[in-house]
């Protein structure tokens, strides 16, 4: 047990930002998460790949305090998953957005800083203000417009705002490109690598797509079917600039051939 | 050739059908319309000579506006009053046991049905029995009006507070948020599109449900006043007092919409 906490320490440059041991997800009857343990370091951007049934989203619910673990346990940032959401150590970005149809992009940035018991804003808040959060996801001049009137791809750049606003140590991403086309996809991939080395926040970033999966990552946490179970991860060893283009290198069509097997043999 | 020709013939046209068609304001249409209708049935009763207490001409229904006035607005209040009452109370009612459903799934259970049945009884059926129990007063005119009110905004009123996405509650729930906040802030904003379907409908049947209630046992208002024109033959009158009615639930309709269309995004 202790080997094995050595030989994945060596991601674990910082402190431990989740540790998972032994958790099991129950709904019911079905199990959909299964013996599942994993660690992830401060500062780490992970991705999560895996077929459909896998318990992807349901790993990132059971770290956000939407679903809770009938085995096993779990901690973010040394605390349950409820301290860590009441302390707002954990900002989630939806697959649709989920912004409030009544509230304009700024109105929706702010909502956080409106809601909770305390409220973030004796906790940690951005030093960027809504608007320049706005600003720095490429919305400057759009705050005061309607969610029905931006495209797909501006309605989850404000999610990703609204996000950042308490200055998350840890931001969740359930497949937030999933329903947009591919070129407003690429953009949003550059950026979300962007916004983490500005901001230094650990990401989980749950995906369908593999190139999505390698391009994001430092490592690919690659989940099995029925039940939901760790099948592998796999260090993307791909310089931290990455621009686009390098999608088209050899080492990043090596990566993807590699995800692309192992999810094959799910 | 012939694509030359087409090319040719279509440049005209956008032209040509700007200037045949006849721009009229959005309100024009049913003002003639209605303009048309009282005019046949002006000529239509005096060419047949229909006695003026069977049915009386539109210019008769004028004529007694202007010459019973005093009556007309002394019988308007009071069915103004209660049916206003009866609006304010029976949504309100509606809205905050919604809430509370929205909140209890078992006091929704438990009364839902209730509210059903209590739907099912004819309000005809019932305004006698209120009218028993509250006596000839405003009140039992109230509680009818607010009777009629109550099941529409009931329905809508839950469906709209549940219309709220689960990512929107997730999200609620991620930023730690309160039943109350959730509430408030989610749950009554995202039902407003609902309530106001409600409310319309509500604004004209409570002014129904008052004048169910005055015909059953009153002294005035618009319903006893229907009663009282039908039983001495006094059509223009009777009709003059449906004129009435229809224009209070109609200022209470455009109110509604008005703070709609002010409040809804």
């Amino acid at each position: 047990m202790s080997a094995l906490k050595e030989v994945s320490s060596e991601y674990l440059r910082n402190d431990v930002a989740i540790d998972i041991e032994n958790a099991f997800v129950d709904f019911g009857e079905l199990n959909v998460l299964n013996n599942v343990s994993l660690s992830i370091g401060e500062g780490e951007f992970v991705t999560i790949l895996g077929p459909s049934g896998c318990g992807k989203s349901t790993l990132l619910r059971v770290v956000s305090d939407l679903v809770s673990t009938s085995e096993g346990s779990v901690s973010v940032f040394g605390k349950s998953p409820e301290a860590a959401r009441r302390d707002r150590d954990i900002a989630f970005v939806f697959q649709d957005a989920a912004l409030l149809p009544w509230r304009t992009a700024i109105e929706n940035v702010k909502l956080p800083l409106e809601m909770g018991i305390k409220g973030c804003e004796n906790l940690h808040v951005n030093e960027k203000s809504p608007e320049e959060l706005l600003e720095m996801v490429g919305l400057a001049g759009r705050e005061h417009a309607l969610p029905h009137e931006l495209s797909g791809g501006m309605r989850q750049r404000v999610a990703i705002a609204r996000a950042l606003v308490c200055k998350p140590k840890l931001l969740l991403m359930d497949e937030p490109f999933g329903a947009l086309d591919e070129i407003t996809r690429d953009r949003l991939n550059e950026e979300i690598r962007r916004i983490w080395k500005e901001t230094g926040t650990t990401i989980l970033f749950v995906t369908h797509s593999v190139p999505e999966a390698a391009f994001l990552g430092q490592r690919v946490l690659m989940l099995e079917a029925h039940p939901g179970r760790v099948k592998d991860f796999v260090d993307v060893d791909l310089p931290d600039d990455r621009s686009l283009s390098d999608r088209d290198t050899t080492e990043f069509l090596k990566i993807s051939s590699k995800l692309r097997k192992l999810l094959e043999a799910c | 050739m012939s694509y030359a020709k087409n090319m040719t013939s279509n440049v005209g046209k956008p032209m040509l059908k700007s200037k045949n068609s006849i721009s009229l304001p959005a309100w024009a249409a049913p003002i003639v319309v209605v303009i048309a209708l009282l005019t046949i049935w002006q000529v239509g009763v005096k060419a047949f000579g229909v006695p003026t207490f069977i049915a009386p001409a539109p210019s008769d229904v004028a004529v007694a506006i202007a010459t019973e006035y005093p009556i007309l607005i002394r019988n308007f209040w009071p069915t103004f009053i209660e049916s206003i009452m009866g609006f304010f109370i029976g949504n309100s009612v509606a809205v905050l046991l919604a809430i509370i459903f929205v909140h209890h799934k078992k006091v929704e259970k438990a009364f839902f049905p209730i509210a059903v049945f209590v739907n099912t009884i004819p309000i005809l059926a019932v305004a006698p029995i209120l009218v028993l129990i509250f006596g000839n007063g405003l009140t039992a005119k109230v509680v009818i009006s607010a009777l009629i009110c109550f099941f529409p905004t009931l329905v809508n009123m839950v469906k709209g507070l549940e219309s709220v996405g689960k990512d929107a509650l997730d999200l609620g729930h991620v930023l730690s948020a309160t039943q109350n906040e959730i509430l408030w802030k989610i749950r009554i904003p995202a039902s407003l599109p609902y309530m106001f379907a409600a409310l319309k409908i509500a604004a004209t049947t409570c002014v129904v449900g008052a004048i169910v209630g005055e015909w059953v046992g009153a002294d005035v208002g618009l319903g006893a006043l229907i009663i009282d024109a039908t039983h001495n033959f006094r059509a223009p009158l009777l009709y003059a007092t449906v004129f009435a009615s229809s224009m209070l639930a109609v200022t209470f309709f455009g109110t509604v919409t008005y703070i709609e269309k002010h409040i809804v995004k």
